[in-house]
C-alpha cells in the first residue's frame, strides 16, 4: 500500500487532496466529523494493513495525530 | 451528521452509481448521505423507515438509505436516539409512534440479549432469563406492528466474541454464545409471521466473529460491529427487505455454454463439452447443477436463455453426467438474438414479472446488455470458474425467504405443468374445448390456520390480478378471520396436469346499510390467469351472499402501474359502474345485484 495518507483521507471524507495539508483536522475540514472519524481510522487500517486500539480510533482526529499514530505502528508517511 | 446539503437527487443516477459495481464503504457514506439530505424526487415509492438500537445506529442508517435505494424506494428514515430501543418502542405518544413508519428495523446487538450469569448457572435461570427477553420482543413487536401495517425487521444476535472456557461452555447454558444461540432460536420460532430476520450472525460467522466484532470501534464509537462490513450488511438487508415486502425473485434464466456445462455445445456437442467427473471444472458444473436442482425442488423457476439451436442445445440434457433435465425447465428460449428480448418473451410466457427474474451468465457482455436494457431483471455475471458459481449467486441474497410455504415447494412444478398445458392449448382448436380438456377442479373455503401465512403471502407479492392491492398483513388477515361478518375465501384449483394449490384470494365485508357486500380485496396468482376462476369464484360467493341476505355486491378496482389486466374484470363480470368514471388513477366502483350468476360460466368443476 501506498503511503499516501492526504489521499486516504481525502477519498473518505469525499474531498479534494488539495484541499488537505499537513494541518488539517476535525477542526478546520470539512465532512470530518465524529462518524467520519471512525470510518477514517478504519480506512487507514485496512489501506496500512495495521491495527489502531480504541484510544487512537477516538484522538487521532488531525493529520498531525494520524501521522503521528501510525508512526507508533512502525509506519512512516511523508505528508 | 447530515453535512452534504443536496436538495433534489437524481435517482437513476444514484441507483446506477450504487449498482455499477461492488458497494464500497465510502460510498455507503457519501451517497447514504446524500440520500438523508434530499427530498424524496418525484414519482419514486417512498417508504419511512424507522431504526432503533442500543448501540450507534448512524452507519446502519446510511447502508440501509443506499439498501432502499438499490431496491427502487426512496428512504425517510427516523432514527430514533441512541439508546431508546425499548422507551420509543413502547411509548405510544414518543417520536417514533408520531413518525409512523412503514417499516422498523430493530438493530439489536448481543448486549440486548445476554444476561450477566454466572457460567454455571443451571438449566432452570437461564430458561427464565431467556423466557423474559422473548416476553420483552413480543411486546416490543406488538407496540410496533400497530394495527399490521407496519413491518418488522430485526438483526439476529451475534455470538459475542468472548469466552470463558472454550469447548466446556458447550456445556454451560449460561455461556453468552449459548444464550444468543438459544435466544435467537427461541426468537424466530415465535416472531415467525411477524418478524423478517437480518442474518447478522451469518453475516458475523462469514467475517469472522473477532473482525466483525470490531472492540476498537464499540470503544470508541459505541458501534455493534466494524463498518467495514456494511456493504455485506447491504445485501443481508436487502434479503429481510424483500422477504417483509413479497418481494423475492422467482424464477432463473440460465445461459448454457459455459454456465451449465464447459465448452460449446454447438461446437463440441454431447460428447465433448465438460460435465461431471474426469476434471474439476466437470465437477464443479455437475454440482452446480445439483444445487440448481435444488432450488428448483424449492420452487425456484427454472428457464434457459441462450444463442444456440435449440434442438442441439437440449443434447446438453442427455449428457451421461447431466443432473438436470429437458423437463425441467419451464422455458427454453434458445435463438440467436438480443438475450433481453428472449428474456422478455420468457417473462410473458410464464406470466412473469421481470423484476422476479434472475438472469445468468458467464460472458460479462450478455451481463451489461441485459442489465442495461432491462434493469427491473437482477443479473449475476457467473465468471469463468465454475466452483464459485454457487457462492456468487448465494452472496446476492436474491433468493432469501422468510419461511416457505407448501406453494413454493411446488412451484416449479406448477409452472412446468402451466407450460405443458400451454402447449397443449397452442394445439387446441378454441378455448372452450380448451379449458374443458384441462379437467380443472376448483375448491373453496374459509381460511384456516394452516392456510393463513400462503394467504398473506399472496396478499404481499400479487401485483398482476390484485383487485385493490391493500396488501393486508397476516394480522389484518387474522382480524378479518375472527369476524364473522366478513368473508374470506380461499381458492385451490388442480387439473390434469397438476396441483396449482391455494392460488387466490378474496375479501368482503358488509357496507354500513346491511344490504351491500364490498369487496374489499381480490386477488389471484398469475399462472392460473384466463382458467375462468374468477368467474367460479364469483358464483360461489353471489351463493355465500345470498344466503346471508346481501342485496348487492360491490367491486373496486384501485389502479396501479401493473394491474392493467383486471382493469375491466367486474364488467366482464357483469356489474356496472356505481360511479362515474372519476379522474385517471383513481378508484373505480361497481355494483352487481346478488342473483344465481346464470350469465358467468366457468370451466371449472367444485372439487
Amino acid at each position: 500500500m501506498s503511503g499516501d495518507l492526504l489521499g486516504l483521507i481525502a477519498e473518505t471524507l469525499s474531498l479534494d487532496r488539495a484541499s488537505l495539508n499537513a494541518q488539517s483536522s476535525a477542526e478546520n475540514t470539512k465532512n470530518w466529523d465524529s462518524l467520519r472519524q471512525v470510518v477514517l481510522m478504519g480506512e487507514i487500517e485496512s489501506g496500512f494493513g495495521i491495527e489502531f486500539s480504541a484510544q487512537e480510533i477516538s484522538e487521532a482526529n488531525s493529520v498531525a495525530k494520524i501521522a503521528a499514530a501510525l508512526a507508533r505502528h512502525g509506519v512512516e508517511v511523508s505528508l | 451528521m447530515r453535512d452534504e446539503t443536496v436538495t433534489g437527487v437524481d435517482f437513476p443516477a444514484l441507483r446506477a452509481r450504487l449498482g455499477a459495481k461492488a458497494l464500497t464503504l465510502p460510498l455507503i457514506f457519501s451517497a447514504g448521505g446524500e440520500i438523508l439530505a434530499a427530498a424524496p424526487p418525484p414519482g419514486v415509492a417512498v417508504l419511512r423507515l424507522a431504526i432503533l438500537g442500543s448501540l450507534t445506529t448512524d452507519f446502519i442508517v446510511r447502508a440501509t438509505a443506499c439498501a432502499l435505494a438499490l431496491e427502487g424506494v426512496w428512504p425517510v428514515i427516523y432514527q430514533a436516539p441512541f439508546g431508546a430501543l425499548i422507551p420509543e418502542a413502547l411509548d405510544p405518544g414518543s417520536a417514533l409512534h408520531r413518525f409512523a413508519p412503514d417499516c422498523v428495523l430493530l438493530a439489536t446487538d448481543w448486549r440486548d440479549g445476554v444476561d450477566p450469569l454466572p457460567i454455571g448457572a443451571d438449566h432452570e435461570t437461564v430458561a427464565a432469563s431467556r423466557a423474559a427477553k422473548v416476553a420483552l420482543f413480543e411486546n416490543l413487536w406488538q407496540a410496533l406492528a400497530g394495527d399490521g401495517r407496519c413491518r418488522i425487521l430485526q438483526h439476529l444476535m451475534v455470538p459475542p466474541p468472548m469466552r470463558f472456557c472454550g469447548p466446556a461452555e458447550r456445556f454451560a447454558d449460561a455461556a453468552p454464545e449459548r444464550q444468543v444461540a438459544a435466544l435467537n432460536a427461541a426468537l424466530l420460532a415465535c416472531g415467525r409471521g411477524r418478524v423478517s430476520w437480518i442474518e447478522t450472525d451469518r453475516l458475523a460467522a462469514e467475517a469472522g466473529f473477532v473482525r466483525f466484532a470490531s472492540p476498537g470501534n464499540y470503544y470508541a464509537a459505541r458501534t455493534g460491529f466494524d463498518q467495514r462490513h456494511l456493504p455485506d450488511y447491504v445485501a443481508y438487508f436487502r434479503a429481510a427487505f424483500r422477504a417483509a415486502f413479497g418481494r423475492a425473485k422467482k424464477a432463473l434464466m440460465l445461459d448454457l455454454d459455459n454456465t451449465l456445462w464447459g465448452g460449446v455445445i454447438g461446437d463440441d456437442g454431447v460428447g465433448g463439452i465438460v460435465l461431471g467427473p474426469g476434471s474439476p471444472a466437470g465437477e464443479a458444473f455437475a454440482d452446480w447443477q445439483d444445487y440448481l436442482r435444488g432450488l428448483r425442488a424449492r420452487g425456484i423457476v427454472l428457464a434457459v436463455c441462450s444463442k444456440n439451436d435449440p434442438e442441439i442445445a437440449a443434447t446438453g440434457f442427455t449428457h451421461p453426467a447431466t443432473r438436470l433435465v429437458r423437463e425441467d425447465f419451464a422455458a427454453f428460449e434458445c435463438s440467436w438474438e438480443n438475450k433481453a428480448d428472449g428474456i422478455k418473451r420468457v417473462a410473458q410466457a410464464l406470466n412473469l414479472g421481470l423484476d422476479s427474474l434472475i438472469f445468468l451468465d458467464d460472458n460479462p457482455a450478455e451481463c451489461d446488455l441485459v442489465a442495461g436494457a432491462l434493469p427491473e431483471v437482477a443479473v449475476v455475471p457467473l465468471g469463468d470458474d465454475p466452483g464459485r458459481f454457487i457462492e456468487r449467486l448465494d452472496a446476492t441474497r436474491w433468493l432469501y425467504l422468510d419461511s416457505y410455504t407448501a406453494e413454493d415447494l411446488a412451484r416449479a412444478d406448477a409452472y412446468a405443468a402451466r407450460e405443458a398445458a400451454a402447449a397443449e392449448a397452442r394445439g387446441a382448436t378454441d378455448l372452450g374445448s380448451y379449458l374443458d380438456g384441462l379437467a380443472m377442479r376448483g375448491r373453496i373455503w374459509r381460511p384456516e390456520e394452516g392456510d393463513i401465512a400462503r394467504v398473506a403471502q399472496l396478499e404481499q407479492k400479487t401485483n398482476q390480478f390484485n383487485l385493490t392491492t391493500r396488501r393486508f398483513s397476516e394480522a389484518e388477515i387474522r382480524a378479518f378471520l375472527a369476524d364473522d361478518d366478513a368473508i374470506v375465501l380461499a381458492f385451490h384449483l388442480r387439473d390434469k396436469f397438476g396441483d396449482h394449490g391455494l392460488v387466490s384470494t378474496l375479501i368482503a365485508r358488509p357496507e354500513a346499510d346491511g344490504e351491500t357486500l364490498h369487496i374489499v380485496s381480490w386477488l389471484m396468482s398469475c399462472r392460473v390467469f384466463s382458467r375462468t376462476a374468477e368467474a367460479f369464484i364469483l358464483r360461489h360467493l353471489l351463493t355465500l351472499a345470498g344466503a346471508r341476505g346481501f342485496v348487492r355486491l360491490v367491486g373496486e378496482y384501485r389502479p396501479t402501474a401493473k394491474n392493467g389486466v383486471v382493469a375491466d374484470l367486474y364488467p366482464r363480470l357483469g356489474f356496472i359502474p356505481r360511479t362515474a368514471a372519476g379522474e385517471e388513477g383513481a378508484a373505480l366502483f361497481w355494483e352487481r345485484l346478488v342473483d344465481g350468476g346464470n350469465d358467468i360460466t366457468t370451466a371449472i368443476a367444485p372439487a
